[in-house]
């Protein structure tokens, strides 16, 4: 609940907050952010919070929603490393809080 | 699919292209061409083969920070080539791909050269769609082929190439294959009148809509064929709208009204507006996909056998090399290694050095007489420059261990785990590359800081790179440290670069709590995958570096250290002093002659008269005087005069400091008996001041050249606040810890 309300108070100070992101609607999947998903996993990007700049910079990266990414390896605190489209991308902390995913059951 | 018209491959770009030029001289047509690539691609490399020029490469972002240009001549063209900086998109997000994009449309270069990853298709083809959108003619590189190859994927470049509308060809640039393949690729699509098959990305049903309906609305209120529009096409101009492109937005708002201006920002936002309604996401995002859709359609239909990149050896050594726990001291034994190199096995050929220079002085003392152009050489010249050329072996094994960093992949990673403390001092992991380069020199530090997308990051990573020690620096400890602390030399210089640090740390905490307020952008950074550095290209970019280090000393510093040289040469003591000077020194020979005084005796008085004689000469002169008016700003800080104008020297170059030491105590040494550099100094200063003076020179602005690097990336204001703001800093600092040592002294 109060990642809900962290991710309010972040989209609502980014540049541009007349233009929020409306996120998929809700369904059976779990939701949760990136800095607490488990590394070998698989994962399905939801959504990026966060304003327009941002969401460029890691579109361009292939950082986008519906793509799948795998978690590499975690350290402490939420910096991680993700391969996405065949390169390894390392994310800092600040910005593993602002990108949803949900788990993929391969099985 | 491959052009084989010439099937010359020489040994690099610079053979050919001389071959090429004698046969053709005279009479060549100009070709513009562009490379353009993500970081990482192999782009510089390919740009070196092209042009034979060095440039530096790196496995790490933003390593070409400015805009390069090298030309080919090849077929009777002139081929110039212009390198432009890697970037991931067209949409402008840093200072990078702002470069890179105003270039393409504003310089509209006849051919665009995309190079491309192969072994990253996907990713890198991202790029590609939105060149293919600009309309102009493209070349796709597909770079390291090889390892696309090695990975049993296999794709049919036929189809790829009508599928993206631009033709493909196979390189490795590490190899140099495929150099002439693109030369002569280039030629031919530039001769190739026919306008090429334009390939539109379709964005599906629902935005091509709004595209169509902006495109009409834009054609009402703009004319695409005049000077400025004429550059791109409404289509286009449409789809960045959507996209919330600041720069076009702002670019077409110059061509409105005021009123204008408003509607058509109602316009856009009403239709973002409406496709977000639609695709619950912005419509930038929508497009984004549809970009990669394309891209993932082409390669399907392209690829004839997949086999997935296993990337296990570089995961692998990522779990060491990232690791919570060791990844921080890793990197910290990895630097201390390399500064230990630097410093002990560098010591063998600089003191080789130091002994060639001092045989050429003795060689030159003997063979001319005595006059003011022997001064100038000896003193001046070989005291000066010599005192800063004997220090390139371990500039040079620091930029060796600096270069392997980089082309293994190794930088990146040292971003990464210092991502979380550079975040804690309100910065991010990026800011430490350009800091990094910073132990190299600031020039190019401050070049690389254009990589930060946000301009307080950028602000304050080029304000405390200033604290950053660079080579130019490193004279001064080498010798301070190497006199006055010489079991212990390489800790001392390992803690004033920890000083650095730790002033670079503070003042970013305390830019970013005044000056410069804001929240750090978030820290997103492609790994590459490790990479064996090869020895050509290792000891390339350690040349490439070292020899920007000689030439400075073969021209600011040669010319500095002859200013100094007359500052200290004139005006000249009076012929009444020489006169006295040569008197007392006869009738202590005298005294001696007539056994008044033992051989000790003699020795001991001579050189008193010879020491109090060259330091009324320099006192004389007008350094001396100059340094005897600014002595009194200095002696808080435990300097003398020496020290102070060698302080003033070093805002030419930090080298300087020691070349006019040099110089200073060469004019004042006995006539033949030089003494040493170290022995002088030795004399006359204690470690407490050695450390203060390194402290001193460590924190102040590092040179003139970097200033101008400052004011043209930062502006004249931003110059003037590092001027003052290190100048004040190096004082204080000093001046505490010489007080305070005093205390305990």
């Amino acid at each position: 609940m109060s990642d809900l309300k962290d991710n309010f108070t972040i989209s609502k100070a980014g540049p541009d907050n007349n233009l929020k992101v409306i996120s998929d609607k809700p369904d059976t999947r779990n939701v949760i952010l990136l800095k607490s998903a488990v590394p070998g996993k698989k994962y399905i990007i939801e959504r990026i919070i966060g304003g327009h700049v941002i969401n460029g910079r890691l579109n361009a990266m292939g950082i986008l929603p519906k793509e799948v990414i795998t978690v590499i390896f975690q350290t402490w605190g939420g910096p991680l490393t993700i391969a996405v489209k065949g390169v390894r991308i390392a994310l800092g902390r600040g910005i593993t809080h602002k990108i949803e995913v949900s788990e993929i059951n391969d099985g | 699919m491959m052009d084989s018209d010439s099937d010359v491959l020489l040994e690099n770009g610079e053979t050919f292209a001389k071959r090429e030029f004698s046969n053709t001289a005279g009479k060549l047509r100009t070709i513009t061409a562009a490379l353009v690539g993500s970081p990482n691609c192999g782009k510089t490399t390919i740009f070196n083969n092209l042009t034979g020029a060095r440039q530096h490469v790196g496995n790490y972002p933003g390593v070409t920070v400015e805009q390069k240009s090298g030309h080919a001549i090849f077929k009777g063209y002139d081929i110039s080539i212009i390198d432009l900086p890697g970037t991931y998109s067209l949409t402008a997000f840093s200072a990078e791909e702002a470069v890179t994009r105003k270039h393409l449309i504003y310089s509209r270069p006849d051919v665009i050269i995309n190079i491309v990853d192969a072994s990253n298709l996907e990713r890198n083809l991202y790029l590609t769609s939105q060149l293919v959108e600009l309309g102009s003619r493209l070349i796709l590189v597909f770079n390291m082929s090889d390892i696309l190859n090695k990975s049993g994927t296999l794709i049919n470049n036929e189809v790829l190439s009508e599928l993206l509308g631009a033709p493909i060809i196979n390189t490795v640039g590490s190899k140099n294959i495929g150099t002439a393949d693109i030369l002569s690729k280039v030629i031919e699509t530039f001769e190739n009148t026919k306008s090429t098959k334009a390939v539109r990305i379709n964005y599906g049903e629902e935005i091509e809509h709004e595209i169509s309906r902006m495109s009409d609305y834009l054609s009402r209120i703009l004319d695409f064929t005049a000077s400025f529009t004429g550059k791109y096409d409404k289509r286009w101009a449409s789809i960045k709208l959507l996209e919330q492109d600041k720069e076009v937005s702002e670019e077409i708002g110059l061509l409105l009204d005021k009123k204008s201006t408003i509607l058509l920002s109602d316009f856009v936002k009403k239709t973002i507006k409406h496709i977000t309604g639609i695709f619950a996401a912005r419509p930038a995002t929508v497009i984004v996909q549809s970009r990669y859709g394309f891209i993932n359609g082409a390669l399907k239909e392209a690829t004839i056998k997949k086999n997935e990149m296993v990337l296990s050896f570089s995961d692998k050594l990522d779990k060491v090399l990232l690791n919570r726990f060791f990844g921080l001291p890793i990197f910290g034994l990895i630097m201390w290694i390399i500064f230990q190199l630097a410093f002990k096995v560098g010591d063998y050929p600089t003191r080789w050095l130091g002994l060639g220079f001092e045989k050429l002085a003795v060689l030159i003392s003997g063979i001319m007489p005595e006059s003011l152009l022997r001064s100038l050489l000896v003193d001046g010249i070989i005291r000066g420059v010599g005192g800063v050329l004997v220090f390139t072996p371990k500039i040079a094994i620091l930029f060796i261990g600096i270069s392997i960093l980089e082309d293994t992949g190794y930088m990146a990673r040292a971003a990464f785990i210092m991502d979380r403390i550079m975040h804690k001092i309100g910065l991010h992991g990026k800011s430490f590359i350009p800091m990094l380069i910073g132990f190299g020199c600031t020039i190019p530090a401050y070049m690389c800081c254009r990589t930060l997308e946000d301009k307080n990051d950028r602000m304050i990573t080029m304000h405390i790179n200033t604290f950053m020690s660079c080579g130019g620096r490193l004279p001064i400890y080498i010798l301070f440290a190497g006199v006055f602390f010489s079991k212990n030399a390489g800790s001392v210089i390992f803690s004033i670069y920890v000083i650095g640090i730790v002033m670079a740390v503070l003042f970013a905490k305390v830019l970013r709590a005044t000056r410069f307020k804001g929240e750090a952008e978030p820290f997103v950074m492609e790994l590459p995958v490790y990479r064996l550095p090869t020895a050509k290209g290792v000891a390339f970019h350690m040349w490439d570096r070292t020899w920007q280090y000689i030439k400075k000393a073969g021209t600011v510093i040669v010319a500095v250290s002859v200013i100094m040289w007359i500052l200290f040469t004139f005006p000249r003591v009076g012929l009444a002093q020489q006169a006295d000077t040569s008197s007392r020194v006869a009738a202590v020979t005298q005294s001696y002659n007539k056994n008044e005084i033992s051989s000790q005796q003699f020795k001991d008085q001579l050189s008193g008269i010879q020491t109090a004689a060259g330091s009324a000469k320099l006192e004389y002169s007008a350094a001396g005087r100059i340094g005897k008016f600014i002595e009194p700003v200095f002696k808080p800080l435990g300097f003398d005069w020496k020290l102070a104008l060698a302080s003033i020297g070093g805002i030419a170059g930090k080298e300087v400091v020691v070349s006019t030491l040099g110089t200073i105590y060469s004019i004042s040494g006995s006539e033949n008996n030089s003494a040493e550099l170290k022995n002088a100094v030795s004399n006359d200063y204690n470690p407490l001041t050695a450390y203060s003076f390194m402290l001193f020179s460590l924190l102040y602005f590092p040179c003139i050249a970097s200033l101008a690097v400052f004011k043209k990336e930062a502006g004249t204001r931003e110059m003037f606040f590092q001027i003052g703001f290190t100048l004040l800093l190096a004082w204080s600092v000093s001046f505490i810890v010489f007080q305070v040592g005093r205390i305990f002294i």
